[in-house]
């Protein structure tokens, strides 16, 4: 338990490093990514050359992917801030995100269907564990 | 050799200010807010599972909603309570980044299928950015909305970062990409029927890519399989569209 906790604690050191360094190159070198986007590019780089997720990493990643919905909650609380373009352009907006979601949705799983209909168990997939459970 | 250090001085206070708003506030206020607004997320997350998971009562619109009523009824200003929760905020850099994990766990897959799980991937994730935007376009929309509207079928983290980029509205992307996702989920079954879609590799690959994290969480409710393709569908998609977008519009 203490064992798991002193290597959450760590891995979460080692992914804010990350995320820091990732906002230092973001600025510095004026990178027209989001920051968080570099971040993953590293930690990526990084899995890759350890060809493993190491124990610690592992063990800090967990909470926080499947608790991303609360880190989300600041952003979507501040729409509130912006009530009056919702207000204004409600009928655009649902209309926008129903159509192209359901069209989208229906040719991807269309094609996706053409390509993937013939392979059949041959691909060992790799099961993620509990880091799938988030809810965002 | 000199070497001139304002820069990064510069950058390393910008990066500093972001932070300071954690010390420099009423922490009596600020746990308050936290504590809060964290009990209202257990609970809602809670309700969510007690009512077999529907997409339509997704903790994240029931937390918003609760806490919009209840910032409304005490008068509490808005900005002061997001200040007050600026911890979660600053939390969710270091959780986009741990993405990376999923997707590396999902590389075999890639490497094994390539193409075949590139081109719907791809297909997905232009084409509803593409619908989308022709419709606010017609619809008479402000620029700004626009914009934001191109980054409604990736993970929130990165639709906001790219919004901010690319000159839309990080916080209006956030509510467009949530209410995306929950479209895909709720009617994704429907439409797995409808195209008789039957292996599970492609339903988790479309769930993720065009539905992200709201549509992997359904097709982890199908089969584990399922919820592996669609964490690959929806890191992809996230990274072609955060890479993509600024390069084209900012």
């Amino acid at each position: 338990m203490i064992k798991n906790s002193v290597r959450g604690i760590v891995g979460f050191a080692a992914i804010f490093c990350i995320y820091l360094i990732s906002l230092f190159a973001f600025h510095y070198f004026t990178i027209p990514l989001p920051p968080a986007l570099i971040g993953i590019f590293i930690l990526l780089i990084l899995l890759l050359t350890l060809r493993k997720v190491p124990v610690a990493i592992m063990q800090s990643a967990r909470p926080l992917l499947a608790h991303m919905g609360l880190f989300l909650l600041p952003a979507l609380i501040s729409v509130l801030l912006y009530g009056d373009l919702f207000a204004k352009y409600y009928v655009a907006l649902v209309i926008a995100i129903l159509l192209s979601t359901l069209v989208s949705l229906g040719i991807t799983l269309w094609v996706s269907q053409r390509l993937l209909s013939g392979v059949k168990r041959a691909v060992k997939v790799p099961v993620a564990s509990e880091d799938q459970e988030n809810d965002n | 050799m000199i070497i001139n250090t304002d820069p990064i001085k510069a950058v390393l206070e910008q990066i500093i200010a972001q932070f300071s708003l954690l010390w420099t506030q009423d922490f009596g206020f600020m746990f308050a807010c936290l504590f809060i607004t964290l009990s209202i997320y257990l609970l809602s997350r809670k309700l969510h599972f007690y009512l077999n998971q529907t997409p339509l009562l997704h903790p994240l619109t029931v937390s918003t909603l609760i806490i919009g009523l209840g910032l409304y009824v005490t008068q509490v200003d808005i900005i002061e309570f997001k200040q007050g929760i600026t911890l979660f905020e600053l939390l969710l850099g270091p959780a986009t980044v741990a993405l990376a994990i999923p997707l590396y766990n999902q590389l075999p897959v890639l490497r094994q299928l390539g193409f075949k799980v590139l081109a719907p991937i791809i297909i997905g994730g232009s084409i509803a950015p593409l619908i989308a935007w022709l419709s606010v376009y017609f619809l008479d929309t402000p620029l700004q909305l626009q914009m934001t509207m191109l980054v409604k079928s990736i993970t929130t983290p990165l639709a906001m970062g790219t919004a901010d980029l690319i000159g839309g509205v990080p916080e209006l992307a956030a509510v467009i990409v949530i209410l995306t996702g929950i479209v895909g989920a709720t009617f994704g079954p429907w439409l797995i029927m409808l195209t008789k879609t039957d292996s599970e590799y492609a339903q988790g690959l479309a769930l993720g890519s065009v539905a992200h994290v709201v549509g992997t969480s359904k097709a982890l409710s199908i089969s584990e399989t399922c919820g592996a393709f669609a964490t690959l569908g929806l890191c992809l998609n996230g990274i072609f569209t955060a890479v993509l977008l600024p390069l084209l519009f900012a």
